[in-house]
């Protein structure tokens, strides 16, 4: 055995060196990507119209999504986004607040469903 | 070892730990029923699937409207404002048939479509409470739930097989609501099967949901999350999933909390849980029991219905399991 590694001393290095880049580079896109990506995906009349990373948000922000019967507004900030005016007659979506993984923004009048995927472990929620 | 060996071990140890398999997954949201209906399929089909399916939903969100009518469609609301035979769609005359089979069995005192007196009542109360929650609103009263009730224990529906006509004798209003979302997903399943399309997910409003099995997990199980148990799920494949919950549509007076769930025998919003899920292949009737199960108290009701159903369920109070088959397992997410 001891033979064995001195003489292949060289070749086990790379080895393990190699199976630990790899596990490591496994475990930062399973874990380290996962818990870190926080968009949010904005959908109107069943089109994707807006994927923001609300991770490299910084300043407030505000955008203007055209709904099919109107203008809702949303205000953007790092890790936060939530509807803040809209053009329907309810404004659930307002009274909503911010918007979470387990929480998204359903505005049928409008057509407009804002969810955040980020965090979302599971293939899907119910409730 | 030479360097070819050491390509070759790099290489392996490559696939083994850095390589993702890219899995194709489409995802698609249409608005139909007031909610949100999310297709995702896990495997390369063509465009012309979901235009089929944004199709059969807005076919079945026109039937079963009971507050709108559409030029040359007979659906819920013509039906309703009327009581001559009506002349209905095939697909309109099989699902209010299926519904009146399932009135007609062991659910009747808990699954009833045609409490629309009530329904449509209370959604209008909802409609004023989110308005304007200061304002004092008046739940349904004594008067109109024992008029109703009265109506709804003396209706009936007429259905003529040969002509495909329907004839409400009586006063009570036709509502799928318990129903709709289970039927139409069905309805995508058997359309799904036709297409030999294997690998999808159909979530209906976030209350009902069918899915075959998953490509990206060796036992093919979806993880389906229950947003009211804060990160637990069921994992499970070739199954749908319904859940209920008194959350949805919630009003508060004068202190009482009711839901949008009315118990048809007496007209009030009384649910005995918080939440429940319901796991059974068949998307209709884990829809009609999810709802109907959060009426009914006595657990041995519950098993006889679960013996001629054969479904899993769990019911929740305060976050905690009240009832529960034993054959339902949650897990942490």
């Amino acid at each position: 055995m001891k033979d064995f590694i001195k003489k292949y001393k060289f070749d086990i290095i790379i080895v393990v060196i190699l199976l630990i880049t790899s596990l490591f580079g496994t475990f930062f896109i399973k874990f380290y990507k996962k818990t870190n990506d926080n968009f949010a995906y904005i959908y109107c009349e069943n089109k994707l119209v807006y994927k923001i990373d609300l991770n490299k948000e910084e300043e407030e922000r505000f955008l203007n999504i055209d709904g099919k019967n109107g203008i809702m507004t949303l205000s953007i900030k790092k890790n936060e986004i939530k509807v803040i005016e809209s053009s329907c007659p309810k404004k659930d979506c307002i009274k909503h607040g911010k918007v979470t993984s387990l929480n998204p923004i359903i505005c049928a009048y409008n057509e407009v469903y804002i969810e955040l995927n980020g965090y979302k472990d599971a293939d899907i929620e119910l409730g | 070892m030479n360097k070819r060996k050491s390509f070759i071990l790099f290489f392996i140890s490559l696939f083994l730990f850095g390589c993702n398999s890219k899995q194709i997954f489409i995802s698609k949201n249409y608005f139909s029923f007031s909610t949100i209906f999310n297709i995702n399929v896990y495997q390369d089909v063509d465009d012309s699937i979901f235009r089929k399916i944004e199709s059969t939903l807005d076919k079945y969100n026109k039937l079963f409207d009971p507050f709108n009518e559409y030029k040359g469609i007979n659906n819920i609301y013509t039906i309703n404002h009327s009581k001559e035979e009506i002349k209905v769609d095939d697909n309109l005359y099989n699902a209010i048939k299926l519904a009146d089979k399932y009135y007609n069995s062991s659910l009747k005192n808990y699954f009833n479509p045609y409490l629309g007196e009530f329904t449509f009542e209370y959604k209008k109360i909802y409609e004023e409470y989110t308005n304007n929650k200061d304002n004092k609103i008046t739940y349904l009263d004594k008067e109109y739930i024992e008029k109703s009730l009265n109506n709804l224990n003396n209706f009936k529906i007429i259905f003529n097989d040969l002509d495909k006509t329907i004839k409400r004798d009586g006063d009570s209003l036709i509502d799928l609501g318990a129903f709709a979302k289970g039927y139409v997903l069905n309805e995508l399943k058997n359309f799904m099967k036709e297409e030999s399309i294997e690998y999808y997910l159909l979530n209906g409003g976030s209350s009902s949901v069918y899915l075959t099995t998953n490509p990206s997990r060796t036992d093919n199980n979806f993880l389906v999350g229950l947003r009211y148990l804060n990160r637990k799920g069921i994992e499970t494949k070739n199954n749908s999933i319904g859940i209920s919950s008194i959350f949805e549509q919630l009003i508060e007076v004068d202190g009482n909390k009711y839901s949008h769930i009315i118990n048809p025998l007496t007209g009030l919003s009384e649910c005995n849980y918080d939440f429940s899920v319901v796991m059974h292949e068949d998307p209709i009737l884990s829809d009609i029991l999810s709802t109907s199960l959060m009426l009914i108290k006595d657990e041995n009701i519950i098993n006889k219905i679960k013996d001629e159903y054969n479904f899993k369920y769990s019911l929740f109070k305060d976050k905690k399991i009240i009832h529960s088959s034993n054959d339902i397992i949650l897990v942490d997410y």
